[in-house]
């Protein structure tokens, strides 16, 4: 174990508490937000069809742009907004990369909920706002996790902007990872290597692996239609 | 009431898209005008306009269309590899995944590791002097391929990217797989259908284009290459 106990314990270099630390706090600055993005738009989608022809086929379609493509101007950005080496800066180039999942996720769910629900609580009084917040959000939870499961594994596991935005302050656990690897000098310590990525990869296998039914369940009941 | 409802719509759309118009329109913008402009460090905050001179020196390199090549070949091997497995692995897999729902779990760690580990445990794993990978071929067939060198890389990171994103396409076909009802896939059993014809066949015809866009729009995404 002694790999391990190298990767834990804490140097002026080397911090591996802080790299989790913030990995942590930007993919849950990341997930929690591109669900709070998503979610009104998904419903206005969904039930007015507003965004659909355009605003759905934009974002869904970021997948499959390289986002590396931004990198200049978004690097210049968050230098003169002063985002750059932070966990919210980091958060919010997550929130673009988990955008395009959620709002499909969101918007089929969403799609999925009989209409009478929206008419009934509009009946009662209820405005769109109320019911996005009392009726929609609380019935599409299950959805809603299953987005926030994806999006914090896939923001945990960014690497590129994690190594291009970050220098020291709020590097994430993919770009700490590699700082291990020729940490004692004299080439590659692959032992040490090995032990820090498994510790890297632990959170989000975890994650994974406790949550895999929600995962599975939600998306094959998105799939469903009566 | 009908423009109330289109106004509190575009309401709910309004954030997402403000948040779009900033960290994509911006950098998108930016993109542009450098990619038409004469740029160096000293001149990033001031560039010069010049015309299409950037577009012609790309598409002359040959690097540029060496590179192209690489990533079309890479992309059409690799999707059409993880849906031909995943797909395979959906149909067989699927009577027992219904009887033992934790085989999930295992099937689908592969996605929740960062795909920079990955790559680093495949660089420790296959590397020439201290893979475990060559010093076993070595040792039963008294020789190994350099799996990093130029020529293999291509072959070795289409295995490697297969096996990390098979369990997406796989779990993509399972929920389609399982969205077909039992009294459709009994009928189907009785006049003689097999697991690939109840998929192709029964699935659209009970499930309609929505099918389509909720399940395989997606995958289309995510593998752009099919």
């Amino acid at each position: 174990m002694d790999n391990y106990a190298s990767v834990l314990q804490v140097t002026d270099r080397l911090n591996i508490f802080g790299y989790l630390g913030n990995s942590l706090a930007a993919a849950l600055i990341g997930t929690t937000l591109a669900l709070v993005l998503a979610l009104p738009a998904a419903f206005a989608i969904a039930r007015g069809g507003i965004g659909r022809r355009l605003l759905m086929p934009a974002i869904v379609n970021l997948r499959a742009v390289p986002l590396i493509i931004f990198a200049i101007p978004l690097y210049m950005m968050f230098q003169w907004l002063g985002l750059l080496d932070t966990q919210i800066g980091l958060g919010l180039i997550l929130t673009i990369v988990n955008l395009p999942l959620a709002l499909v996720i969101l918007v089929n769910a969403i799609s999925d909920l009989p209409l009478e629900l929206d008419e009934a609580a509009r009946i009662d009084g209820a405005n769109t706002f109320q019911i996005l917040a009392q009726v929609i959000a609380p019935v599409c939870r299950p959805a809603i996790v299953t987005s926030f499961i994806f999006g914090f594994i896939t923001a945990w596991n960014e690497f590129l902007f994690g190594l291009m935005l970050t220098t020291s302050k709020a590097v994430p656990m993919t770009v700490g990872a590699s700082f291990f690897f020729a940490a004692s000098g004299g080439g590659v310590q692959w032992g040490l290597a090995s032990a820090v990525m498994i510790v890297g990869a632990l959170p989000p296998m975890l994650l994974g692996l406790i949550m895999y039914k929600q995962i599975s369940g939600s998306m094959t009941a998105g799939a469903v239609k009566g | 009431m009908i423009a109330t409802k289109n106004l509190d719509w575009k309401l709910l759309n309004t954030p997402l898209v403000l948040f779009l118009l900033l960290f994509l329109g911006f950098p998108v913008i930016v993109n542009l005008y450098y990619s038409l402009s004469e740029v160096s460090f000293e001149t990033l905050r001031a560039p010069e306009l010049e015309g299409v001179g950037n577009y012609l020196i790309v598409l002359t390199d040959g690097a540029f269309w060496q590179a192209s090549w690489f990533s079309l070949r890479f992309g059409i091997v690799t999707a059409v590899a993880e849906c031909a497995i995943g797909l395979g692995l959906a149909i067989f897999l699927a009577p027992l995944i219904e009887k033992h729902s934790a085989m999930m779990a295992p099937l689908m760690l592969p996605l929740m590791v960062a795909p920079a580990m990955v790559g680093l445990m495949y660089r420790l794993v296959l590397h020439e002097f201290v893979g475990p990978v060559p010093f076993y071929l070595y040792e039963w067939f008294g020789n190994s391929p350099s799996f990093l060198n130029a020529t293999n890389a291509f072959w070795t990171l289409s295995v490697v990217e297969t096996l990390q994103w098979t369990p997406f396409a796989f779990l993509l076909f399972y929920m389609a797989y399982e969205a077909i009802p039992d009294e459709v896939r009994q009928a189907a059993a009785i006049d003689g259908a097999g697991p690939l014809q109840l998929l192709f066949l029964i699935e659209p015809a009970v499930d309609g284009a929505d099918v389509d866009y909720r399940v395989f729009y997606p995958l289309h995404r995510w593998f752009p290459g099919v």
